[in-house]
């Protein structure tokens, strides 16, 4: 029996975004979201790569089971009820991957975890100029700053970054994820105010008992 | 290592097992300085597809790789590797760099994501700016007015939603525990539409009212709100009077 996973990864590289949002609403049916982000889109991702590590696909077709996957998140976060109104926290994120780096999926489906604690977020995709997120960043006073790069070519670009956020006078949490995270040793970077993340699994953990952290720290 | 005999209008590289570059053509010198052992230019993420792949196992291989960006560069530049062994111990390797156009459309593609993602980046903007206004709105749609030392009035204005009730019942509650308030008009006049939700958080401050103490009057029900509020069963301590000028000449002399 073909996997979840890999059934998925076969849908996004045919290019069917049909067939794989009628699989990933079905799933969606019985199981968490964050199941669904973390066993099955993650590892149909992480499967396309091996594919093309052992030479069945091309970059080509990554690109385009990319964009389906990308697709199928942004309609499913649309149909997505949030908490909203009164019952929505005033936790603030912004979300963004570092300059030049065009891996995203991973990002957004952060962003949506974000958004089903009811925290507000502003997620501004891959490749975004330092001086950009300054900017955006000085406006929405966030409570998190999460940064996302896969390359190890990023690491300088994450340091400087980093170093950043860190003097900012309000103080918020940065957050270091994307695949550079799990595949890399980062302690350097990690201090009272930055954290890697790992997974979504690690970040829901944060959620469930991190946050009160946060909480002490800003309100 | 030298340059090879062999003039190739192609980046090629003669290595041996242990992937050690032997010979090299002219176009090779055009990837960066020649490598001593071909794996190092090779991206990292490249260097075990290329060990699987380029062995001498296999007789001929084609695969797709990434190789090291150059110095200015940000990216890894993709392209074909074409492997065929002379024998066990030698191979011939050629590169050919990924044809521009699927660079431009690549980059075309990232372009457009993120100009919707600006757009999507936009609206939500718009639509936080929007809910403010509306929660803005519902703060101000139940104004409390004193009219006597001992009597207050809260017109409600519009729908009856729960995110309107939600958003004016703190206020409602500290004002009318801040004054000396015996009694309380709700007028029921302007009021749109009623929803299930919104009544029965509606009553829920008034029972909270009553219980501190307060005589709860509602006044200008129309008909149909009648029967939303008759199936809610609201307390019994609350009186209904017809019209808002009844209820003003009865507790206001």
């Amino acid at each position: 029996m073909t996997q979840h996973h890999e059934k998925l990864a076969h849908y996004f590289l045919d290019g069917d975004e049909e067939k794989a949002l009628t699989y990933i609403e079905d799933r969606l049916l019985n199981h968490p979201r964050l199941y669904l982000y973390e066993d099955i889109i993650t590892p149909a991702m992480y499967y396309i790569g091996e594919l093309w590590e052992n030479n069945e696909i091309s970059v080509a077709d990554e690109h385009l089971a990319t964009a389906i996957c990308d697709f199928v998140l942004s309609k499913i976060d649309a149909e997505a009820t949030y908490i909203r109104g009164d019952h929505q926290k005033s936790f603030k994120a912004i979300l963004f991957g570092v300059e030049k780096e065009q891996h995203y999926i991973g990002l957004k489906m952060v962003a949506d975890s974000f958004k089903e604690q009811g925290w507000r977020v502003r997620y501004l995709g891959p490749d975004l100029g330092m001086e950009h997120s300054l900017t955006q960043i000085h406006r929405y006073k966030p409570h998190v700053i999460g940064v996302s790069a896969a390359l190890s070519y990023r690491l300088p670009t994450l340091k400087k970054l980093v170093q950043k956020f860190c003097s900012l006078e309000w103080k918020p949490l940065i957050m270091i994820g994307g695949r550079m995270a799990r595949k890399f040793d980062l302690k350097e970077f990690e201090s009272d105010q930055v954290i890697i993340i790992k997974d979504l699994n690690h970040l829901n953990k944060w959620f469930m008992d991190g946050r009160a952290g946060v909480v002490n720290e800003t309100s | 290592m030298k340059q090879a005999d062999r003039t190739l209008p192609l980046p090629f590289y003669k290595i041996n097992k242990n992937f050690t570059v032997q010979a090299y053509s002219e176009e090779a010198m055009k990837l960066g300085k020649i490598p001593e052992n071909l794996l190092e230019i090779i991206d990292d993420g490249s260097v075990e597809k290329v060990k699987k792949w380029v062995s001498s196992d296999i007789y001929k291989s084609v695969l797709e790789i990434h190789l090291k960006p150059l110095e200015e560069q940000a990216d890894p530049i993709t392209a074909d590797m074409y492997v065929v062994w002379n024998n066990d111990l030698y191979a011939e390797v050629i590169l050919m760099i990924k044809d521009e156009k699927l660079i431009q459309v690549t980059n075309r593609l990232s372009q457009l994501r993120s100009r919707l993602n600006e757009t999507n980046f936009e609206l939500l903007e718009e639509k936080e700016k929007l809910e403010e206004a509306i929660e803005q709105n519902n703060r101000l749609s139940a104004p409390f007015i004193e009219l006597t030392k001992d009597t207050a009035l809260v017109p409600l204005f519009g729908d009856l939603t729960s995110d309107k009730m939600q958003a004016v019942e703190d206020y409602l509650l500290k004002a009318s525990q801040k004054e000396e308030i015996d009694q309380l008009l709700f007028d029921f006049t302007a009021v749109g539409e009623i929803n299930r939700e919104g009544i029965y958080m509606l009553v829920n401050l008034i029972t909270s009212l009553f219980y501190m103490g307060i005589e709860i009057i509602i006044t200008g029900v129309r008909p149909k709100q009648a029967k939303m509020l008759h199936e809610l069963n609201l307390p019994l301590q609350v009186s209904f009077i017809h019209s808002l000028q009844q209820a003003i000449a009865k507790y206001c002399t």
